[in-house]
Order: structure tokens, then C-alpha cells, then sequence
């Protein structure tokens, strides 16, 4: 009898030790689901661990599962065949973000302008829907925009792309361009599909038509300093963006160190909702760069300035995997990552590497 | 073969590179990967890479070759360009990734001559090149057409003389 008794005591021990240091089912599906995927950085391609893998020119890029490349840089946007040879360019200033339409047939890009005003050279942006022929076939500007939402945008000093010199001051700032995806309820949605959200730093974020051809609505996002990256419109009809500066409410101190959040806003509502913070809060800031991309509905992939990606589950509240990648830098300084995504580029791969 | 200059004769080796490596009996070793391979040759050369593509025609040899100048260029150039205040490679990189413009290169092989271009690269592990890591090595790299073979021999080589290379055509090669 006391035999059983101990027997049964060590199977319990040994199930409660099992029971911590296993991790849980959906974490280790998660991981094993998007293992064979890889993280993108500006033209950078890094396997699962963060190692770098493939670097093509230009500091923008979009990698086509047929091996085609879609680079942009300071001086233009261009095609590459995956024989490396250049299909077709456009001149200009690329910056910030390229992606694709909903249906894959058209590059969503951001350009920029220069307005000559008061002894300035004053750089706005460009928004460009062009066809995989390198045919432009839908645009708007950020003066175009603000104008229509009567927006009063204020100038700052130009200073971000030291390599573009047609510019000295910006009156728009805008990093992310993404085509709305099909909505899970159009009736309750703000959102169409077909349309399009940008978003520009200082100003929010800004729905335009499906034409390109105006503004339709604002939304502002009242945060703290009015610095957000990677607005991407939902399914559910939210936006999912990260907020970079957040300054608590109410505070005492005279000085109190800003952090980042990851959050969603319903346009419908008007509200914003935290869905990631770190504990402190403070452990957390990327001040002027950042992403975020939803893995799941429940997992999302959290990218920081310097401090690398997170893979975060959002119901338990934790971080799943922790990645720094080996990002190409000069001389020992750290390059801010813009935004990392987690994309399976095998067919890309295979295609390029075989020219 | 070592003389003034380390010449590469794949006239003197058959090589069959989708099989066992034939006729490289002596300083090298092969190893196989894909359509290329490594070689160990000798002191001063530490590591070679080669690697083979067949092509259609001289105007496709010319094109390839062109590509892929302008492609290094394009990375090289970029590479240099500040984006959000910083730089792309280190100072190791950049100065280890020098190129050459393409020429016309004279072959001792009957009627041919040869289209490529030379250059200083940075390569991983595995030696590929066109990119900058902390572990990079410095090589040196030849890609260069044959036109009687119609083939785009590729070289990257280690080692304090990898500068000395020449790579002639080979006089027959099998692509498997």
C-alpha cells in the first residue's frame, strides 16, 4: 500500500515537471509551422535563426515567388528577371515599404516629390500602383491628400535619406501602403475592400479609394506623440500598426521614459486597443522604426529598430521566439531595421540562385 | 600549376560535374555541389569554387555576363548609399569588393576569345558571393564566358594569391 502510495507520488512529481518544462502544443505548432519561412529586412533575406542568407541592390525590396525582384533605392524602382538582368525602371526616390496588391498583379510603392517653396526643397510623397510591365497606372500625393482631409501638416527638417539630395525639408513622412483585404463583414466594416490606408508619421493614418484618386477618411489615432509604422488594415476592418512613442497618463515625475506599443484601432469605434506592451513598458521602445505582422489570429511577429523580431502569442501573453538578425552594418554602428517580415521566399530562392 | 601566375587549365581536366570528378588527381580535391565544385588546390590558394552554366549563344554569354556586372555594380554602388544615416557594408566589404569592367580576355584556345570581368568579392562559408556578414572572406572572383564551350565558368577563390588567377576555357567539358 505505501509502495502504491509513493509510486503514485512520483508519477505525479514527474507529470507536474513534464507539465512545466514542456512547452505548450499551439507554441511549439507555431514555431514548427513557419520554420521553413524567412525574415525580410530592406533587401535583406535571413533564414528562421536570423542568418543572412541573400542580399540583392536596393534598399527596399519585394521577392516574387517566380524569382523576380522588385528593388527600390534613392534613384528609382526597378525589376529584376531572376537571370539578374533589369526587366524595367522607373526614376525617382523609393523609400520606406514596397507590397503587392490583394491580387498580386500590381507593386504598391512610395515615392517622393520635391515642391520648391520659401528657399526650401520641400519633399511629399508619392503613392504608385504600377503594373508588372513598369507601367504606372494609378498615383497620388500627399499634398492631394491633406488637402482633401484639410490636414495642416507643418515642415520639418529632411534628414532620414542623407543619400537623396534633391530634398533638404518634408512636409510628409509616410512608411507604410497597404491595400485593404477583404472584409470578414463589409456591413459593419469602415473599410472596402480595394481601397487603400497610408500612413505618415506626425499625421496618421489616411483611407483613399480604390482609384487612388482621393481621400475618403482621416484617422488621426490620438496618440501620444503621433508616431506610428506599419498601419495594415485588417479583415476584422481594424488597423494593426505599432505605436512608437507612448507616454503614460497621468504622471508625476518630470521625466518619464516613452515606450512602444502594438496596437489595433477600429475606424467604426474611434478606439485604439493595446495587444502587445512590454512589462515594464519601458522595456520596450523602437523610436522611430518598427513592424508588426499577424502570424494567426492569435500569434504575431513584432519587429524593433535594433533589438530584433519577437514572435509574440497575444492570448498568453508571451514571447514565443526571440530573433536578431544578422543584419549586414557598417563598421560595428547598428542599422535600424525598418520592418521585418516572416515570408516562405523557397520558390524565390530556388529560382534566383539557379541564375 | 603554379607559375607567375596561378593559371587554371580545365583543358587538362574532363570534368564530369554531376558525377565523380575526373583527371584532377594530384593538389586538388573536389568536392560536389550542385554544378560546381571545390577545389583545394596548393599553397597560396586556399579554396576554389567553380562553377559551370551552359548558355545558347555567344549574344546569351555576352548578356549573362553584362548582367551580372551591372547587377555587382548595382550592389556594390548601393552598398555605399547612406539609408537612414547608416551605411549598408562595413569597410571590409567595401574594399574587398572592387570590380573590373568587363573585357575581352585573350585564351591561348584556338579561335575563341573569351568575355568576363574580375573582381575582389566578399563570400559566406559556402562561397557564394554578392553579399557582407560579420564572417565574410575576402576572394577573388573571375566570371567569364567561353564561347567555343558556350559555357559561363564562374571561379571564387581564398588565399594570398587568389589575384594571380587566369582562368583559360577548357578545351572540352561535360555537362551532365
Amino acid at each position: 500500500m505505501i509502495r502504491l502510495l509513493f509510486k503514485f507520488i512520483f508519477i505525479l512529481l514527474l507529470t507536474n515537471l513534464e507539465m512545466a518544462f514542456a512547452q505548450p502544443k499551439s507554441e511549439t505548432d507555431v514555431l514548427s509551422n513557419w520554420k521553413r519561412t524567412h525574415f525580410v529586412a530592406y533587401c535583406n533575406i535571413f533564414d528562421f535563426e536570423g542568418k543572412l542568407i541573400l542580399e540583392v541592390p536596393g534598399n527596399i525590396c519585394y521577392f516574387m515567388p517566380d524569382g523576380h525582384l522588385v528593388s527600390g533605392n534613392t534613384s528609382g524602382l526597378t525589376l529584376y528577371n531572376p537571370d539578374k538582368s533589369k526587366a524595367w525602371e522607373i526614376l525617382g526616390h523609393f523609400h520606406h515599404q514596397l507590397t503587392l496588391s490583394n491580387d498580386g498583379k500590381f507593386i504598391l510603392a512610395i515615392s517622393s516629390k520635391v515642391l520648391n517653396k520659401d528657399g526650401k526643397k520641400i519633399r511629399y510623397d508619392v503613392l504608385y500602383k504600377v503594373d508588372m510591365k513598369g507601367n504606372i497606372v494609378g498615383t497620388i500625393d500627399t499634398i492631394k491628400i491633406f488637402e482633401a482631409m484639410k490636414f495642416e501638416f507643418t515642415i520639418t527638417p529632411f534628414t532620414w535619406d542623407p543619400a537623396y539630395k534633391d530634398a533638404d525639408h518634408e512636409l510628409s513622412h509616410i512608411n507604410s501602403f497597404y491595400e485593404v483585404p477583404k472584409q470578414n463583414s463589409p456591413e459593419k466594416s469602415a473599410l472596402k475592400e480595394g481601397q487603400f490606408v497610408v500612413n505618415s508619421i506626425s499625421a496618421g493614418s489616411f483611407l483613399l479609394d480604390a482609384k487612388l484618386e482621393k481621400a475618403i477618411m482621416h484617422f488621426p489615432f490620438k496618440t501620444s506623440l503621433n508616431v506610428t509604422h506599419d498601419v495594415q488594415p485588417q479583415p476584422d476592418g481594424t488597423l494593426l500598426y505599432i505605436n512608437n512613442l507612448v507616454l503614460q497618463k497621468n504622471v508625476t515625475e518630470p521625466y518619464q521614459a516613452p515606450f512602444s506599443n502594438v496596437e489595433t484601432y477600429d475606424p467604426k469605434l474611434k478606439e485604439a486597443k493595446v495587444i502587445f506592451q512590454a512589462e515594464p513598458p519601458q522595456a520596450f521602445f523602437s523610436k522611430a522604426c518598427g513592424g508588426v505582422q499577424k502570424l494567426t489570429d492569435s500569434v504575431i511577429l513584432i519587429s524593433h529598430m535594433f533589438m530584433g523580431s519577437y514572435i509574440y502569442d497575444t492570448k498568453q501573453k508571451r514571447i514565443l521566439k526571440t530573433t536578431l538578425l544578422d543584419i549586414p552594418n557598417s563598421n560595428g554602428a547598428l542599422r535600424a531595421v525598418q520592418n521585418a517580415k516572416l515570408v516562405n521566399l523557397e520558390s524565390f530562392l530556388s529560382h534566383w540562385k539557379s541564375n | 600549376m603554379i607559375g607567375s601566375k596561378f593559371q587554371i587549365f580545365l583543358i587538362m581536366a574532363n570534368i564530369v560535374l554531376s558525377g565523380c570528378a575526373h583527371n584532377l588527381a594530384g593538389p586538388f580535391s573536389l568536392e560536389l555541389n550542385n554544378k560546381s565544385i571545390i577545389l583545394n588546390p596548393t599553397v597560396g590558394i586556399d579554396k576554389i569554387k567553380l562553377k559551370v552554366t551552359s548558355v545558347e549563344s555567344e549574344k546569351a554569354g555576352h548578356y549573362a555576363i553584362q548582367n551580372r556586372f551591372q547587377y555587382r555594380k548595382d550592389l556594390f554602388k548601393q552598398s555605399q548609399d547612406p539609408y537612414f544615416g547608416a551605411y549598408r557594408w562595413s569597410t571590409f566589404c567595401l574594399q574587398n569588393n572592387e570590380g573590373e569592367k568587363p573585357v575581352e580576355i585573350d585564351s591561348p584556345v584556338e579561335n575563341t576569345k573569351a568575355f568576363g570581368f574580375k573582381t575582389k568579392a566578399t563570400i559566406d562559408q559556402n562561397f557564394n558571393s554578392d553579399l557582407c556578414r560579420d564572417d565574410s572572406l575576402a576572394a577573388y572572383q573571375i566570371i567569364q564566358y567561353c564561347p567555343k564551350q558556350k559555357i559561363i565558368v564562374e571561379i571564387v577563390a581564398t588565399g594570398n594569391r587568389a589575384t594571380n588567377i587566369e582562368l583559360l576555357c577548357p578545351d572540352k567539358i561535360f555537362l551532365k
